[in-house]
């Protein structure tokens, strides 16, 4: 059984061990913070959100095994315009149903009848292999880096302007993870800074003229709302105390080995507990170690990640993997650090460990194309040292 | 190869800044953990020691024969967060729908609860009052069942708010002597302490000890874990007759409308024990109708000049001083007499007058001329002994019984700055002072019981489940009160006024009555003797029967009378009412044999339980179990017993008939009715027929005999 499953695991066998842990971390926590949610929702039954993120883990797993064992890298670059667009059309798409639709509730999902999902987790992909091929494609001058640029810069605003609409921080975090990637892709630093620059002044004109702006600008009067927060305290937080003060309770609650698995006693009281605070929660339980182990397994995977790019022997799949990694990396980063209180409260989800629906089977690709990539090196390394020179020159460039 | 370096250059950079940011999420939680940890213990110690009192259940205030005088049952108050997450969620959508469902189940119009509703979701509103009546705990299940509730995520922003509510099965019945309960700051939810009344005097037994628990959240339910359970409040049995009490406030009330009088009282008492059977009070409402508004029996705006009720206490002072006695012959001329520049009428002045009568015939007659002429006569520079004597009957202090706003007696003293010149003569009569109706029965009772004085007495005994836990015996003021000469005297005088006197139309061929008679001119409240030059009257009555063994004392007060105002004729009738209603129920000889034939007890339609226990306990030959259902019949005819199951379907009216009050109390209340009982013993009608659908919070009428 284990061989014959073993013969699936291919790639960076320490990628595939963190995400192991991180499901069991998962499928534990899930059960613990979602006590109230199983109550409300669910009649009390509070197994039923743990076997529930048990099974999109194991579907997850087949997704990422699937990808790993079938799909060649080169597919995704070929996908990736027309993944792209796809994900433009299910933005605007989204938009369009939450308009049209009083009763939906926000504008960040798109239901298809037979499923919902989120676009932006589609576009944290398209958009991540779409910039990987424009990188990959321009590396040879400045010219052609700043032509680059200006692709990147282009397809990001449509992508991200589009997601900003429901999601301002997502919105932030792609922007910000694709200004990352095109500093790894040797875009030159003054056109980032600059960009920056831009980007943190429109946030500070629509944080200056928020109160202004019509109701139907989307999410600006949250984000507002969220950093005032942040800097000044909650003031109308429900008798008193407010979730980020529940999650430090936690916190302070989880000492330094924390209570025991199960034992969280503050998750009850919080609204998004298996969610934006679970790291919270998990600190809450397994005290500063179980939060330090959490830290330590996403810091293997960056590190696996700059491995397996240091080890490509293409532009390409190099790009690619960073991009996918830095993503649910800083996710993860900005989720901790919403938790620990170090930044304004967002809603973002702590990659593979909240509790999630078909965002899980997304992320599953991001991994399992990661794995793809670091399988793809493997091979390359076994078949002979010399690297293989694969004509396709129009495609990316050779390392 | 340049390329490949740069780029693994500049991610590790990346990746070092990813570590630092690790480094201060790490930092920081160890920050939290240790630095300035005083507001985290402070939350802690709130989530942990967040108390709620569990609140205990009110003891009932019962009959003498233990039906229900006053009862909790407990309501709830509907509300709604509609700033609920959930709620915004769906709200647009299912707004309409959850209207609907809210608007049949409770029968309101659904468009207008729609518009409120809306305008209670823009405002935010986190304390919407979904239906503006308490609703009892049917209809709270019943509204947590609609669909929307379960399924339209509306429930997700349900709040209730429990509370029990004092009902009396019995509607206005002795309701001012029941009592009442203070609200509280928090509407009821706090309060509920006795007050008025018997709640009020009894108090510390009604209402039991709250118990304390600790609101732990448990997987997001909030859950009381108990650390100190509630103690619930003890059952107080009082001495009121249920069936009594229901005949004597209707006669009353008869008369009351006759009269269109401003205020009556009437007290039935026992006169070896002192227990009040029957006590009710009618002063006009608001809006005109009569009902119990105030305790005119033993409140202080009760506490009125008694009149010539009055001069029995005046008579038995001369006679036990032995200055007069009943054949001692006074001149009473033609009913007029000057007394210190004050003339007083005799009531039938202009008729010719009595002339010279004796005492007993003043007494019989009333004459307000006699009586004052007769004290006068013997107490004019010895004030002091009528007034001293007066006193030691126990007169010018208040009864304690505790209850609030208790009328205080006041009988004033030679030399106090109020007394003058007339005084003497106005008090032997029943003027210038005050008594409560209820004190003047205490005094006719105590001549009723041999000299003895008790006190009255409201509450027989103190239950928990039905248990013994107190008695009250009957408390004596005084042992004796007078002489035993003076007393058969004073009883003499009040047979002759039943017999021949102003109380001659109470008579009755059955047994002989004793009383006094007593016409008052009162003062309106605060506006003096007249108003619009029209007199005001106080007519009273009080008395006991039968005349040779007394058992029961009677006091009946009536004021401002319009039209007839004499003591006998509007007072009398409601007297004579009630005596003849109270001999027949508890006097009258009854055939024993009769009831030695029969060999199965009556039983009322009851819990097939309790029957079985009472069944076994009596070692009767009846069969519970022959037939199906909770409830079950009981019929004896000559021939068999039949054993019928009753079975109770839920939306329709139960039948009742032919069960005790309590249980088609608690039958009707848990399908939703409101009940009001008139009368004691088995139903034996409901206003509502059996089976009927159940209309939530409609009134069902139930007649008992």
């Amino acid at each position: 059984m284990n061989i014959s499953l073993g013969k699936y695991i291919k790639g960076d066998r320490v990628i595939w061990m963190v995400l192991l842990f991180l499901s069991m971390a998962s499928i534990l926590i899930v059960y613990s913070a979602t006590g109230r949610l199983a109550y409300r929702e669910a009649g009390g039954q509070t197994a039923h959100y743990m076997i529930r993120q048990a099974i999109f883990i194991l579907l997850g797993f087949g997704v990422m095994a699937f990808l790993v064992n079938v799909i060649p890298v080169k597919f995704y670059s070929w996908i990736a315009p027309l993944l792209l667009m796809i994900t433009i059309f299910a933005l605007l798409a989204a938009i369009v149903q939450y308009k049209l639709t009083p009763s939906k509730p926000t504008p960040r999902s798109l239901d298809l009848g037979f499923l919902s999902f989120q676009p932006a987790e589609l576009a944290k992909i398209s958009l991540v292999m779409f910039v990987a091929k424009i990188l990959a494609r321009h590396q040879k001058s400045k010219d052609e880096l700043k032509k680059a640029f200006v692709w990147i810069m282009g397809s990001s605003a449509v992508v991200c302007g589009l997601i900003f609409y429901g999601d301002i921080s997502t919105s932030a975090l792609i922007f910000g993870s694709i200004m990352v990637l095109m500093y790894i892709g040797r875009i030159p630093l003054r056109y980032l800074l600059l960009t920056m620059l831009a980007g943190l002044m429109l946030l500070a004109a629509i944080y200056f003229t928020a109160d202004y702006l019509p109701s139907w600008a989307g999410r600006v009067h949250t984000f507002k709302e969220r950093i005032d927060d942040f800097v000044y305290g909650d003031d109308d937080a429900d008798e008193g105390t407010t979730q980020a003060d529940y999650a430090k309770l936690a916190i302070y609650e989880g000492g330094f080995l924390g209570k025991k698995p199960g034992g969280s006693e503050v998750s009850n009281y919080m609204e998004a507990a298996y969610n934006d605070f679970i790291y919270a929660i998990i600190i809450e339980e397994y005290g500063i170690w179980g939060g330090f182990s959490v830290v330590f397994l996403f810091m293997v995977f960056l590190y696996r990640g700059v491995v397996i790019v240091r080890r490509s022997t293409r532009t390409y799949p190099a790009f690619l993997t960073a991009g996918l990694v830095l993503l649910p990396t800083f996710q993860a980063i900005i989720n901790m650090s919403v938790s620990v209180g170090v930044a304004p409260v967002t809603g973002q989800p702590l990659p593979w460990i909240s509790m999630g629906g078909t965002s899980m089977l997304f992320s599953a690709v991001s991994f399992g194309v990661i794995l793809s990539v670091s399988h793809h090196n493997q091979k390359n390394k076994e078949v002979t040292e010399q690297p293989v020179m694969v004509n396709l020159p129009d495609e990316d460039q050779e390392l | 190869m340049e390329i490949r370096k740069d780029i693994t250059f500049r991610f590790g950079i990346i990746y070092f800044l990813a570590i630092l940011m690790g480094v201060i999420i790490l930092v920081k939680i160890f920050m939290i953990q240790t630095v300035d940890t005083g507001k985290w213990e402070q939350i802690a110690k709130e989530l942990k020691t967040n108390t709620t009192e569990l609140q205990a259940k009110r003891g009932n205030v019962c009959a003498d024969d233990g039906s229900i005088l006053a009862t909790s049952v407990p309501y709830y108050e509907l509300r709604l967060d509609l700033a609920a997450p959930r709620v915004k969620r769906v709200f647009d959508e299912h707004a309409d729908e959850f209207s609907l469902q809210v608007a049949e189940l409770f029968n309101i119009s659904k468009s207008q609860f729609k518009q409120k509703l809306t305008k209670a979701y823009r405002d935010g509103n986190r304390w919407f009052l979904v239906y503006p009546q308490k609703v009892n705990y049917n209809q709270l299940q019943q509204f947590k069942r609609l669909g929307m509730m379960k399924r339209g995520y509306f429930g997700s922003g349900l709040i209730v708010v429990g509370e029990s509510e004092r009902v009396m099965p019995h509607g206005d019945m002795a309701s001012r002597t029941i009592g009442t309960l203070n609200k509280g700051a928090y509407g009821g939810i706090h309060g509920n302490v006795g007050y008025s009344g018997i709640e009020g005097i009894m108090e510390s037994y009604l209402a039991g000890e709250n118990g304390l628990a600790l609101k732990r959240n448990y997987s997001g339910h909030w859950v009381d874990i108990p650390i100190v359970e509630p103690k619930d409040g003890k059952d107080v049995v009082t001495t009121i007759n249920v069936n009594l009490q229901d005949f004597t406030q209707n006669a009353l009330m008869r008369q009351m409308l006759e009269s269109q009088a401003e205020w009556g009282t009437a007290v039935v008492m026992e006169v070896k024990t002192g227990e009040i059977k029957a006590i009710a009070n009618l002063g006009r409402r608001k809006d005109g109708a009569y009902a119990e508004t105030y305790n005119f029996a033993l409140g202080h705006a009760g506490c009125s000049e008694p009149g010539s009720t009055f001069k029995l206490m005046s008579m038995m002072v001369a006679m036990e001083h032995g200055y007069v006695d009943t054949s001692d012959v006074f001149d009473t001329g033609v009913g007029k007499w000057e007394y210190r520049g004050q003339t007083i009428y005799d009531s039938d002045y202009g008729h010719g007058g009595h002339g010279k009568i004796s005492m007993k015939k003043i007494f019989e007659l009333s004459s307000n001329v006699g009586v004052a002429k007769i004290i006068t006569k013997y107490y004019e520079g010895k004030e002091r002994d009528f007034i001293d004597r007066i006193y030691n009957f126990g007169l010018n202090k208040p009864l304690g019984l505790g209850f609030a706003g208790e009328g205080v007696p006041y009988i004033k003293y030679p030399g106090d700055q109020v007394w003058w010149g007339p005084s003497l003569a106005w008090i032997s009569y029943g003027y210038e002072i005050k008594l409560t109706p209820l004190q003047t029965l205490t005094f006719y009772n105590a001549i009723a019981n041999n000299g003895r004085m008790v006190k009255p007495k409201f509450v027989k005994e103190v239950q928990e489940n039905g248990l013994l836990v107190k008695e009250f015996k009957t408390e004596v003021i005084n042992p004796a009160i007078c002489s035993r000469e003076t007393l058969a005297k004073a009883r003499l005088l009040l047979e002759g006024v039943c017999a021949q006197g102003t109380g001659k139309s109470l008579n009755n061929p059955y047994f002989p009555i004793a009383g006094k008679t007593g016409t008052a001119q009162v003062a309106y409240q605060n506006e003096g003797y007249t108003k619009g030059g029209r007199k005001n009257y106080q007519a009273s009555f009080a008395g006991y029967f039968p005349a040779d063994d007394p058992k029961y004392s009677v006091i009946v007060v009536i004021v401002g009378p319009k039209g007839k105002f004499y003591g006998g004729s509007v007072a009398g009738p409601v007297f004579k009412e009630v005596v003849g209603k109270v001999y027949a129920s508890f006097l009258e000889p009854r055939n024993e044999m009769d009831e030695e034939l029969i060999k199965v007890p009556e039983v009322k339609t009851a819990f097939r339980n309790d029957i079985a226990e009472a069944v076994d306990e009596l070692d009767l030959d009846i069969n519970t179990k022959a037939a199906d259902g909770e409830l079950i019949q009981v019929k004896a005819t000559d021939e068999k017993i039949e054993v019928a199951g009753l079975n109770v379907q839920e939306g329709s009216v139960p039948n009742v008939i032919g069960m005790g009050g309590s249980d088609a109390l608690f039958l009707l209340e848990k399908s939703g009715l409101k009940v009001k009982m008139n009368g004691l013993g088995k139903v034996r009608k409901q206003s509502v027929p059996a089976g009927n659908k159940v209309k939530k919070g409609q009134t069902i009428y139930l007649e008992l005999s």
